[in-house]
């Protein structure tokens, strides 16, 4: 059995150590080029069903228009579309809690609203974002 | 004849495994975001502990690669190297018990899902061939 001295090992330790402050170094100007960490991209928003949604216990936002959403709601749900983004969105970002899945509806997905919102939340770092399957018909004929 | 093959088996060994891991460090060097995603696909380090490993590892394996490739720091360099597949090694079977159905990220985003045995025998043969290099080289420096 081949025995490992004592210098053998000192060496090799010493070295270690060198290469690894080296990649410390090489991290640091892959951090500085990159202008910090790398993130990983928040997930684009997927379309999930009204049971999938219903089992996260998500902070729901309305995309529609304001007279829809004062005629009727999801209980809970914040109003929050397009034409009102900048007046709406600090009570959103008030409201959630981290670790808390978002799903925007709108009247019907085919219009894009809720997609439009939900895109938008992204940038904001909110974590799961998602968007009802059906939109607001799901929940109405439920 | 054994004695006159071993030095170019060796040159050979040191060659492929030190390229190997150069190549494995750039590909992660230069698409970071990916790895990231990779490193979080193993649902052991997330968020801030995910990203500076992501930024690390590679130089890592790039100068150790280059190690073996020049022949500096190159006792340092296997015993790196050998922590680092052992450390692979850990987190693929890991994976692996867990049912996990992800990229290894070894070599950045290869879209190489279900590839975890793959990788695994892959780290086993590199952790041996690491082994005999360095026993190799505490022969080749003992006092005859």
């Amino acid at each position: 059995m081949l025995r490992l001295s004592r210098e053998a090992l000192r060496r090799a330790a010493c070295q270690a150590v060198a290469l690894v402050a080296l990649a410390a170094c090489g991290a640091g100007i892959t951090a500085w080029l990159r202008g910090g960490l790398p993130q990983k991209p928040e997930p684009e928003p997927q379309e999930i069903t009204l049971e999938e949604a219903l089992r996260e216990k998500p902070l729901w936002i309305d995309a529609r228009p304001r007279a829809d959403y004062e005629a009727e709601h999801i209980p809970g749900a914040l109003l929050l579309n397009v034409a009102e983004w900048d007046a709406a969105l600090p009570v959103l970002l008030e409201k959630w809690e981290p670790g808390r899945a978002v799903v925007v509806y709108c009247a019907s997905p085919a219009q894009a609203d809720s997609h439009e919102v939900a895109s938008r939340l992204r940038d904001f770092n909110l974590g799961t974002v998602g968007i009802l399957q059906g939109g607001w018909n799901t929940w109405k004929t439920r | 004849m054994e004695n006159a093959l071993k030095p170019w088996g060796r040159l050979l060994l040191r060659w492929v495994i030190g390229w190997l891991f150069i190549v494995a460090g750039v590909l992660k060097v230069v698409d970071p975001v990916a790895f990231v995603q990779a490193v979080e696909g193993y649902r052991i380090l997330s968020g801030p502990a995910a990203s500076l490993l992501a930024l690390y590892l590679p130089w890592l394996e790039i100068l150790c690669g280059a190690g073996l490739v020049v022949r500096r720091f190159y006792t340092g360099s296997i015993a790196l190297l050998a922590a680092l597949t052992v450390v692979f090694i850990v987190a693929l079977v890991s994976a692996w018990a867990r049912g996990l159905d992800i990229e290894c990220g070894c070599f950045g985003p290869s879209g190489s899902v279900g590839q975890i045995g793959v990788a695994l025998f892959r780290d086993l043969v590199l952790l041996a061939a690491l082994a005999w290099l360095w026993l190799e080289e505490q022969k080749s420096a003992r006092p005859v």
